[in-house]
C-alpha cells in the first residue's frame, strides 16, 4: 500500500540547512584551494592553518551577527507596539534598507569612511546596520502573518499595548533572534570574506588567508587569482541568498521542523 | 438599571451611518441575541460596546454608552479597563502564541495576575466550565496551534471566562462548526450565562433560537424590536421582523 503526505525529514533539513551549508562549504572549498593552488605561501596545504583562519573569520560573523541582532530586537519590539499603519511603515522601512545589496557594503562604507577616517568603527557599523535591518525585516514579516488576529484578540480582552508586546512580541523577537542568527552567520561570514578582499585596510581575518595580508605591509594589487576569488565569493553570496529564499520554503512546509535552531519554535509562532 | 446599556447612541464610520439611535439595556445573566443581517447594524453594535470599533477606523459618535455608570465614550474613560469587563470573543478564534495553558492564562496575565496557582485554579475552573478540562489536561503544555480549530471557540470561551469579566461579545459563534461541536459551544455559552451577560449577534435564527433569552432585531442600523426570543420567533410584533424571520427560516 503507497502512504502519501509522510513528510521527508531529510529534505526539509536539508533545504533548510542550505544557507549555512552552503558559504561554509564554499568558503572551506575556497581555503583549500587557495593554500593548495596559488602559492602565496610555499608551505601547501595545511589543515591547520586553514582551519585557524575559518574559525577567526567565524568568530568575526557570530560577534557582528549577535550584536546586528541585539542592535534590531528594539527595533523589531517597538515596531511591533506600534498601531497597523506604522507597524507597515516599519517594515517597508527595514524592507528597503535590508533590500539594499551585499555588493554595496564597500563603496558605502568607503564614503563613509572618507568623512569619518575609523576604518573598524564605520565597517562595523555598517554591518551592524545592514544586518541589524534584515534581521528585523524577517521577523516582522513573521509577526506580520498573525498580528492583526492575535492583537485584536488581546485588545478584545482588554490588553494594553506593552501587555501585547509582553505577552507576545518579546517572545516572538526572542525566538527570532535564535532563529535567525544562525543564518545571519553565513550572510555575514560572506560579507566579511567580500570587505576582506575589496578593503584590505581594514584587516578582517580571512582576508589574510587569501592574499598573506598578515606579512604584508601593504595590500598587494588584485591578481588574476584574486578576481577568481572574488568571482566565487560573489558566487556564495548569491548561492547564500537564493538558499535562503529556498530554505523558506522548507519552514513554511513545517516550521517545527525547519526551525531546527531553536526548542521554542512551536510556541512562538 | 443594567450594568451595561446605551442610550441614544450613533456611530459613523466614513461617513457611513453604522447604526442609529439605539437605545437598549443589557440585563445579567442572559443571553442577549442582536439579530439582523449584515448590514442591519448588529455586528457594529457588538463592537461598539468595548470600543472595539475603533480599532478599525475613526468614528463619530453621539449619544451615550455605559458601564456601570461610567460613560464609556468618554476621553477620560481607560478603554482596556472596560474592554477587560466587556470582553470581545473574535468569531474565528485563533491560538496566540504559546501554550494551551497559556492561551487560558491570557486574560489572567492581562490582569497583571502571577500567581501560577491562583492561575492553574482559574484555569482549570473555566476548562471545566467549557468541558474541555478532561481532554486537555494532559495537552497544557503543548502549543495552542496544535489543538483542533473545532475545539478554539470552546478555548476561546474558556480564557473569557477564567479573567471573570461581566459582559462577553460575540459575533456569530459557532461559525463552521460541526453539529456536535456547537452543541457543545451553546451548552457551554448557556452554563456561562447563569453568571455572566452574553451578547451575541448572528444573523442565523437557529443559533439565535437555541442561544438567546432576549433578542433585539435590527434593520438598516436602526433597532425594530426587542422581546423574549420565544415571543420573537413565535409572534413577532413588527411586520418586518416577521418578514425577516420568514425569509431566513425559509
Amino acid at each position: 500500500m503507497a502512504r502519501f503526505g509522510k513528510p521527508n525529514v531529510f529534505k526539509m533539513y536539508s533545504l533548510a540547512s542550505l544557507p549555512l551549508v552552503l558559504p561554509f562549504g564554499l568558503l572551506l572549498f575556497l581555503a583549500v584551494w587557495a593554500v593548495a593552488f596559488t602559492e602565496v605561501w610555499n608551505g601547501g596545504l595545511s589543515w591547520g592553518f586553514v582551519f585557524g583562519h575559518l574559525l577567526d573569520s567565524l568568530s568575526v560573523a557570530v560577534t557582528i551577527s549577535a550584536s546586528a541582532a541585539m542592535t534590531a530586537l528594539p527595533f523589531v519590539v517597538t515596531a511591533a507596539s506600534l498601531s497597523n499603519r506604522w507597524f507597515r511603515r516599519s517594515r517597508v522601512l527595514a524592507n528597503v534598507i535590508a533590500d539594499v545589496p551585499q555588493l554595496l557594503l564597500v563603496p558605502i562604507g568607503a564614503l563613509v569612511l572618507l568623512h569619518t577616517g575609523s576604518g573598524n568603527g564605520t565597517l562595523f557599523l555598517l554591518l551592524l546596520f545592514f544586518n541589524g535591518s534584515w534581521f528585523a525585516h524577517h521577523s516582522l514579516t513573521r509577526m506580520a502573518a498573525t498580528r492583526h488576529v492575535t492583537w485584536q484578540a488581546l485588545q478584545g480582552m482588554g490588553a494594553t499595548r506593552w501587555q501585547i508586546v509582553q505577552i507576545v512580541y518579546l517572545r516572538q523577537a526572542l525566538h527570532h533572534t535564535l532563529d535567525l542568527v544562525p543564518f545571519m552567520v553565513s550572510r555575514v561570514l560572506g560579507q566579511v570574506l567580500f570587505i576582506g578582499i575589496f578593503a584590505p585596510h581594514w584587516h578582517l581575518a580571512p582576508a589574510s588567508l587569501w592574499l598573506g595580508w598578515t606579512a604584508a605591509a601593504t595590500p598587494p594589487p588584485l591578481s588574476l587569482t584574486t578576481a577568481e576569488l572574488l568571482v566565487l565569493l560573489t558566487t556564495s553570496l548569491i548561492l547564500n541568498y537564493l538558499a535562503y529564499r529556498l530554505s523558506r520554503r522548507s519552514w513554511e512546509v513545517s516550521p517545527t521542523l525547519g526551525h531546527f535552531c531553536t526548542a521554542w519554535s512551536e510556541y512562538c509562532e | 438599571m443594567s450594568e451595561l446599556r446605551c442610550h441614544d447612541l450613533t456611530v459613523v464610520q466614513n461617513g457611513q451611518t453604522l447604526f442609529s439611535n439605539v437605545t437598549l439595556d443589557f440585563p445579567g445573566q442572559q443571553v442577549i441575541g442582536l439579530l439582523g443581517d449584515r448590514n442591519s447594524g448588529v455586528f457594529p453594535l457588538l463592537r461598539a460596546l468595548n470600543r472595539m470599533l475603533e480599532l478599525d477606523g475613526p468614528i463619530d459618535v453621539s449619544g451615550q454608552a455605559y458601564y456601570q455608570d461610567k460613560e464609556i465614550y468618554s476621553r477620560r474613560t481607560k478603554v482596556n479597563v472596560i474592554r477587560q469587563m466587556v470582553v470581545t470573543i473574535p468569531t474565528n478564534p485563533l491560538p496566540l502564541p504559546g501554550s494551551i495553558y497559556d492561551h487560558v492564562a491570557a486574560g489572567l496575565k492581562i490582569r497583571g495576575w502571577s500567581r501560577p496557582v491562583a492561575m492553574a485554579e482559574r484555569v482549570e475552573a473555566a476548562l471545566e466550565a467549557v468541558r474541555l478540562w478532561d481532554r486537555l489536561r494532559p495537552l497544557l503544555n503543548q502549543p495552542a496551534a496544535s489543538l483542533s480549530p473545532e475545539l478554539m471557540p470552546r478555548l476561546a470561551l474558556a480564557a473569557a471566562l477564567a479573567a471573570k469579566p461581566t459582559h462577553i461579545l460575540w459575533a456569530e459563534p459557532g461559525a463552521g462548526l460541526d453539529p456536535i461541536e456547537s452543541d457543545l459551544l451553546f451548552d457551554a455559552i448557556r452554563r456561562a450565562a447563569q453568571e455572566h451577560t452574553l451578547i451575541i449577534a448572528t444573523s442565523q435564527i437557529q443559533h439565535l433560537a437555541r442561544l438567546s433569552d432576549i433578542t433585539v432585531f435590527m434593520q438598516n442600523g436602526e433597532v425594530v424590536e426587542v422581546n423574549q426570543t420565544a415571543r420573537i420567533l413565535e409572534r413577532p410584533n413588527e411586520r418586518a421582523t416577521e418578514l425577516f424571520i420568514t425569509e431566513h427560516f425559509a
